[in-house]
């Protein structure tokens, strides 16, 4: 590797014991390192996971055949969740062979160069072959086999609007729209539990109404159920905190239905704006209600 | 005999080759006089070929250059004491029988009958973590218990092959801060291998809001492969809520503010850690975050020099000087800033001139003159360099925008109280750059987001739960605020004084 000497035809030469020719030597051999370096660099990267492949195949050639025969009908048992049981004694005593590798007694044994041998880079995991390319977006590549299932551990997407996995990225629910009418290839940023009390929010409201949720923890420690109607988009104030408090309790009966209740509930506030229902303790739940209440607090 | 338990590590053992080569096979497996005469001679070559340190002692020869033949990587066999370029391997090969040879750059293997390098692991594990052997019979591995290991291998919970690490962390509003900070620790592999391992056991945990309780969960979440989008770290925020109240609210947080809150939190939620200066802390987070910086006064008068030492959580780097030296035309370098150059400066002495501000004992405890110069005494594991972006006068407070440059690899060897006489093994004082982050905006507002180094050599842009590709070149450009660094290989403390 990297010893081509005196290659480039165009070198300027000059004499030996000059200051220019020892400058140019070092310039010359510096520039040689560091591409032996990135090359030595990507060569142990890669034979290193041809290796392994050559490995993975051998071993996984020698288990297929050690499969106890009682637990296994089909040889594609893999993909099935029975537990696989390998006769171990078999195993240890066998001895197979692929194109780069050699399986003797529960070792494997390289034959030949794997950079020649090998082909393929195989996941050690799944066992599956890799892509080398992601399937889409810059620098993709279609699947070398479209019949042959691939690891999914795939090259990283490069896709603008996409995330790495190729996904769009995520939008804030439209509490307007229905759910049949929401666009189901756009993901929607999704809601998550308060901390302290039991309501859902939008992912990026959360830390607004945690401000408030935890003043209201500290402050509102005694203010009752029976502060509910005051809550919710009509009244402001100090009230919202400690009716967030107030939920806690009412957590205990309403606690299970909650993501379920979100969906129920959704259906028959639709359209509509006017808010003041009359159990807050349910809308409480709906994403819808919670944009409403951070509306009216913004509004404050 | 005891049962041996099927590791993680012995279970990834079954996808390496017994050896790196058949030619290494046939003296490895020869026998055990001939396996260990060519691991010693291999151990022998590894440590002398480290990168060392050149020492102020070396004599330099005064009358003419030295000769060097060349600059190129050089074979040295391991079997004899040849030294040979590339070119003239084969020689040497035909001549001796040798095959061997270590590369001097890398210090790969090179087989001369395979013509290639030749990558062994039980060779790479006498490497060890750097500075000691491990001295791993690479056979006992193996063994008869590599059924029991193909068992857990096969019958294990598998989660799904996936991009590991590229995933988001969400924005819950304004908390960017915390989003990119996190991204800098979930993807190193220390503290993953800890808060994994149950390193903080959130089971038996008694402390209220407990962080380290928090960010195990959100380690947690993180790892499990099942899912690739963004995580949410809800309770490690309200956690922090609750322990600070700089820290509270809804609203925006300086990310290097917070990531010293989460470490010195982190730290004092570590049962057996030592809150006192006097004794030294073994704990996981210190030994992971904290270094220490050395102090030393010098008196200008009669040359006495105090020393004292404090913990370190992160270095910050004043880039105003370099800013500001550059307007004026002082700087005669070049013109964009760089880290290296933060840190000459971090590190060089500097004149105390108020004549009042230091007392030596030594003259009778009489006002001098004296010279300051901070220098790191320990180096963490994860280093965090801040380049102080932000200049604050009395009347106003300003950012510096502008690029710094960063170099990938950081030698740290040259800003550490080493001693001059001996030559030290370079290689453990190599950081590679892990984490950017960059502040967009202005000095009242602004957004976060992190570039990280997935995959070993793979980047990824982590704007909140956006998770993009990035090109290395696009991570060196960016105008960094927070710069983490990961040790190239960690090294057992040292018993020094």
């Amino acid at each position: 590797m990297a010893d081509s000497n005196n290659s480039g035809g165009r070198r300027p030469t000059y004499p030996a014991g000059t200051i220019a020719k020892v400058a140019t030597d070092i310039l010359n051999e510096t520039f040689q390192n560091i591409i032996h370096d990135l090359v030595a660099k990507v060569h142990r990267e890669e034979k290193v996971a041809r290796m392994r492949s050559a490995v993975v195949l051998a071993r996984q050639k020698a288990e297929e055949d050690a499969i106890m025969p009682e637990e296994a009908p089909s040889k594609t048992s893999t993909d099935t969740k029975r537990e696989i049981i390998l006769d171990t004694k078999k195993l240890a005593g066998m001895r197979m062979e692929t194109d780069a590798a050699v399986f003797n007694r529960g070792k494997v044994f390289l034959k030949g160069n794997p950079m020649k041998t090998v082909k393929e880079h195989v996941c050690p995991d799944c066992r599956l072959p890799r892509l080398m390319y992601p399937t889409t977006g810059a620098r993709s590549c279609p699947p070398p086999d479209p019949d042959v299932e691939y690891c999914t551990n795939v090259p990283m997407i490069d896709l603008p609007g996409h995330d790495v996995h190729g996904k769009l990225f995520a939008v804030t629910p439209n509490p307007k729209k229905k759910k049949g009418d929401r666009d189901s290839t756009i993901p929607e940023i999704p809601t998550t539990k308060c901390p302290i009390c039991p309501r859902y929010f939008v992912m990026t409201r959360l830390a607004q109404h945690l401000e408030r949720c935890v003043c209201g923890g500290r402050g509102g420690r005694d203010g009752g159920r029976n502060k509910t109607p005051t809550e919710g988009g009509a009244s402001n104030g100090n009230s919202p905190s400690s009716s967030a408090h107030k939920r806690s309790y009412a957590d205990d009966d309403e606690e299970s239905p909650s993501p379920t209740k979100k969906k129920k509930l959704n259906g028959p506030k639709k359209g509509s704006t006017a808010k003041p229902g009359p159990s807050k303790l349910k809308q409480s739940f709906t994403v819808e209600d919670n944009d409403d209440d951070i509306k009216s607090e913004n509004a404050d | 005999m005891s049962l041996t338990m099927a590791t993680l590590d012995s279970v990834q053992l079954l996808s390496e080759a017994a050896f790196g080569c058949v030619h290494l096979a046939a003296i490895l497996a020869k026998d055990e006089k001939t396996a260990g005469q060519f691991r010693e001679q291999f151990c022998k070559q590894y440590k002398s070929l480290a990168p060392f340190s050149k020492t102020d002692t070396v004599a330099v020869p005064t009358t003419g250059l030295r000769t060097v033949e060349s600059l190129k990587p050089k074979y040295h066999c391991l079997s004899c004491a040849e030294v040979c370029l590339g070119s003239k391997r084969a020689e040497h090969t035909a001549a001796t029988g040798h095959v061997f040879y270590l590369e001097s750059r890398n210090r790969f293997v090179f087989c001369e009958k395979c013509v290639d390098f030749i990558y062994d692991h039980t060779l790479d594990r006498l490497r060890g973590p750097s500075g000691k052997f491990e001295a791993i019979d690479g056979r006992s591995i193996w063994a008869e218990d590599s059924a029991s290991e193909i068992y857990v291998k096969n019958n294990a919970h598998k989660n799904p092959c996936a991009i590991r690490g590229a995933r988001g962390v969400w924005n819950m509003g304004q908390t960017c801060y915390q989003a990119s900070i996190l991204q800098a620790l979930l993807h190193d592999p220390s503290l993953t291998a800890y808060f994994l391992g149950g390193g903080h056991d959130v089971h038996t945990c008694s402390i209220k809001d407990c962080l380290a309780c928090a960010t195990a969960e959100v380690f947690m979440e993180f790892n499990s492969a099942e899912r690739n989008e963004a995580v949410s770290a809800a309770m490690l925020l309200h956690h922090g809520w609750q322990k600070s109240k700089d820290m509270a609210g809804y609203r925006q947080q300086d990310a290097h503010e917070y990531f010293q809150f989460l470490v010195n939190e982190l730290h004092s939620s570590t049962p057996g850690h030592v809150e006192s200066y006097e004794k030294p802390c073994e704990c996981f987070f210190h030994q992971m975050f904290y270094g220490e910086l050395r102090s030393s006064v010098m008196c200008h008068k009669c040359g006495q020099t105090t020393n004292t030492h404090d913990p370190m959580a992160d270095l910050s780097l004043d880039v105003q000087l370099q800013h500001k030296k550059r307007k004026l035309g002082r700087s005669t370098s070049s013109t964009t800033g760089t880290l290296l150059g933060c840190l000459d400066s971090f590190t060089a002495a500097e004149d105390l001139h108020a004549d009042a501000a230091y007392h030596c004992e030594k003259c009778g405890n009489t006002p001098q003159r004296a010279s300051k110069r901070l220098q790191i005494r320990k180096l963490p594991v994860m280093l965090c360099m801040q380049l102080k972006r932000y200049e604050h006068t009395s009347n106003s407070s300003e950012k510096m925008n502008g690029h710094i440059d960063f170099p990938l690899s950081l030698n740290m060897l040259p800003y550490t109280v080493r001693k001059d006489n001996l030559p030290v093994d370079m290689s453990n004082y190599m950081y590679d750059l892990s984490t950017v982050i960059v502040h967009q905006g202005t000095m009242d507002s602004g957004h976060y987001y992190a570039y990280t180094r997935i995959d070993n050599d793979k980047w990824a842009l982590m704007d909140d739960n956006k998770v993009t590709v990035a090109g290395v070149a696009d991570v060196l450009r960016q105008d960094a605020y927070l710069l983490f660094y990961s040790a190239r290989s960690i090294r057992a403390e040292k018993p020094k004084k």
